[in-house]
């Protein structure tokens, strides 16, 4: 049994009670020890991976050591702010800085110290086939068990594990918290307060303005009636259920223009009762149907192409051009460029008590939008018409460019990005082929993933987090056709390691 | 004139009425444009009712600000309705899902 210099970070897991993790993490190391010594190993490190895990420990340590540094030179700098004239603010100041600068230098040193003893685990992985995969998901093990126990410090200490004096600084924080909140929470009073006052002079004005006209005329074009007779229930089966068959799109916004609309409107924070209301009633039977997917992407269709507009966060309104609405207002601009009310009327019928036939057209529509997207892709590529084994064949094709990252003569004219929507579309092919079979799957269990869909999700979770720059909403991605929200990148990357690891133990060989 | 009927006007066009709602007076129906053989499309008006004698007509609002007010009006009506329906007090007869 190997020793590791993990005491430190031992005492620290402990208030967060996630030893167990930590004791894991040391068994595998040992279990990876023995594997790569028995194969040989003769790198430079002795013990490369009690080097990586103990580096990490420190790198642990250190790293919540930074966090707490952050909050004090912040703290200290509101004071400054308060009390300029306080010179021993200043003196304070730069002594924690100074104590930053030396924790970032010791996160780096030993981010660096991990990396170098990858590589030497790494290099000897590779010099033995016959125990590379056994080695590969031992070393996948370990470096999730590392990612757990970094997650672990997001959550809140236990208090009970708590010292007196990191107690105090908890009560200082949630009092600052607290402070913070209220004053956020008085400035959205305020700008609710005015644009009401605003809202309702507006309101009173037109109201006045249509009651005006209700009561001496208004523009009509008058028509006489010459046949009356009745709708019937078979109207919306023989009339308005094809129609929707054959206006896919249209049929789709209607049944989810309630939900998708009122349902932004919780989702981004608007404050009115009545889509919040609305939302409630509607988004759980729009999942359980499997509308929850297709709800994400047309609501943002809605909004985005139909309405054309956008949410300010600052007015807590949505605007259409630089005009501000209210989400009536909104919701009437999407119901005033659909298909109409029969459309929803027959719409809300295959809702309710045809949800089969919904989810396969929500399914394939989704799909289609997806088809739709890359513009410039030439239209030789239409997955549909091949047979099972062609497109699997396809897929592989495509997945082994992907893989390679060089591009054959055939598909010279596309770049590595074309390739991989190629990639997307045909999968999405597949998928949806296996679907029709098994219309609802468990999709929350990313355990039920195919390879195939296990390494479409990681491509995409490693486009989104390389992009990740500056992106301050949520956003969204879909994983066999079930649509995750993801608030931030440590989300978006913990999603990538969750799948990462699955596919690795499930399916061999790595994905990073 | 009531919801949920087909109405055929002097210039052949066909209409299905799908909510209506009375202001001040007026009674005004939301209908959606049907083609000769009753098919739904994606064209509709709003109705206002109005009876001579025996006759009845249907006169197309015109008036933007009168067609906004409507929309409001049967929006929220709309949103009422898919609570109904939400909470099984509207219900369809026919159980077909196929």
């Amino acid at each position: 049994m190997l020793t590791f210099e993990i005491e430190e970070l031992r005492k620290t897991l402990e208030k967060y009670e996630a030893t167990d993790k930590l004791d894991l993490l040391v068994t595998k190391a040992n279990e990876l020890n023995d594997l790569i010594y028995s194969a040989g190993y003769t790198g430079v490190i002795e013990n490369p991976i009690i080097t990586y895990v103990n580096n990490y420990a420190k790198y642990c340590v250190i790293a919540l050591e930074h966090f707490k540094l952050t909050r004090e030179i912040k703290d200290l700098a509101k004071k400054k702010e308060e009390n300029p004239e306080d010179q021993t603010i200043d003196g304070k100041i730069s002594h924690v800085q100074a104590s930053l600068d030396l924790a970032m230098e010791g996160l780096t040193k030993y981010k660096g110290n991990m990396e170098k003893s990858k590589e030497y685990i790494n290099s000897t992985i590779a010099e033995q086939p016959d125990k590379k995969d056994q080695a590969t998901v031992k070393l996948v093990e370990i470096e999730t068990l590392c990612s757990q126990i970094g997650h672990e410090f997001n959550k809140k200490p236990s208090p009970e594990k708590m010292t007196h004096e990191e107690l105090l600084i908890a009560y200082k924080n949630l009092l600052d918290e607290n402070e913070e909140l209220k004053l956020q929470n008085d400035s959205i009073n305020a700008r609710l307060e005015a644009l009401e006052a605003k809202q309702k002079a507006g309101d009173e004005k037109k109201n006045q303005s249509i009651l005006s006209k209700l009561k001496n005329g208004f523009k009509k074009v008058k028509k006489k009636v010459v046949a009356v007779k009745d709708f019937t229930v078979e109207f919306v089966k023989d009339k308005a259920v094809p129609y929707i068959k054959n206006h896919k799109k249209e049929a789709i916004i209607a049944a989810v223009a309630l939900a998708g609309i009122v349902g932004s409107c919780v989702v981004y924070g608007t404050p009115l009762a009545i889509p919040a209301r609305i939302v409630s009633s509607m988004w759980g039977p729009l999942h359980n149907i499997g509308l929850g997917g297709a709800l994400h992407s047309i609501n943002d269709f809605l909004i985005g192409k139909l309405g054309a507009g956008n949410f300010d966060l600052a007015s807590g309104l949505w605007t259409i051009g630089s005009k501000a609405v209210n989400n009536m207002n909104m919701l009437e601009v999407v119901l005033g460029n659909m298909a109409g009310a029969a459309v929803l009327a027959g719409a809300g019928y295959g809702l309710f008590k045809g949800g089969k036939r919904l989810i396969k057209w929500a399914k394939k529509r989704v799909k289609d939008h997806k088809k739709e997207e890359p513009e410039s892709l030439p239209p030789a590529y239409n997955f549909e018409t091949l047979t099972d084994e062609e497109l699997e064949n396809k897929i592989s094709e495509l997945e082994a460019i992907l893989d390679s990252g060089e591009i054959p003569s055939e598909y010279k004219d596309l770049s590595l990005e074309q390739i991989e929507e190629l990639f997307n579309i045909a999968a999405g092919e597949q998928e949806y082929r296996q679907n029709l079979n098994n219309p609802i799957n468990d999709k929350d269990n990313f355990e039920s993933l195919n390879k195939r869909s296990c390494k479409k999700a990681i491509r995409k979770l490693n486009k989104l987090i390389k992009k990740w720059t500056d992106k301050t909403e949520p956003q969204e991605i879909d994983i066999n056709g079930e649509y995750f929200m993801i608030n931030n990148v440590d989300e978006a990357k913990q999603l990538y390691d969750e799948i990462s690891y699955i596919y690795e133990l499930k399916f061999g060989g790595r994905t990073r | 004139m009531k919801k949920g009927q087909i109405i055929t006007l002097e210039d052949n066009e066909k209409y299905l009425l799908l909510m209506d709602t009375m202001q001040e007076g007026h009674k005004f129906f939301y209908a959606n444009k049907l083609t000769p053989d009753e098919k739904t499309t994606s064209e509709y008006e709003y109705f206002e009712e109005t009876v001579e004698g025996e006759d009845t007509y249907m006169e197309i609002v015109m008036d933007e600000e009168i067609k906004e007010f409507l929309h409001t009006v049967f929006t929220t009506d709309l949103l009422d309705m898919a609570l109904d329906i939400e909470a099984g007090n509207i219900s369809f007869e026919d159980d077909d899902e196929n």
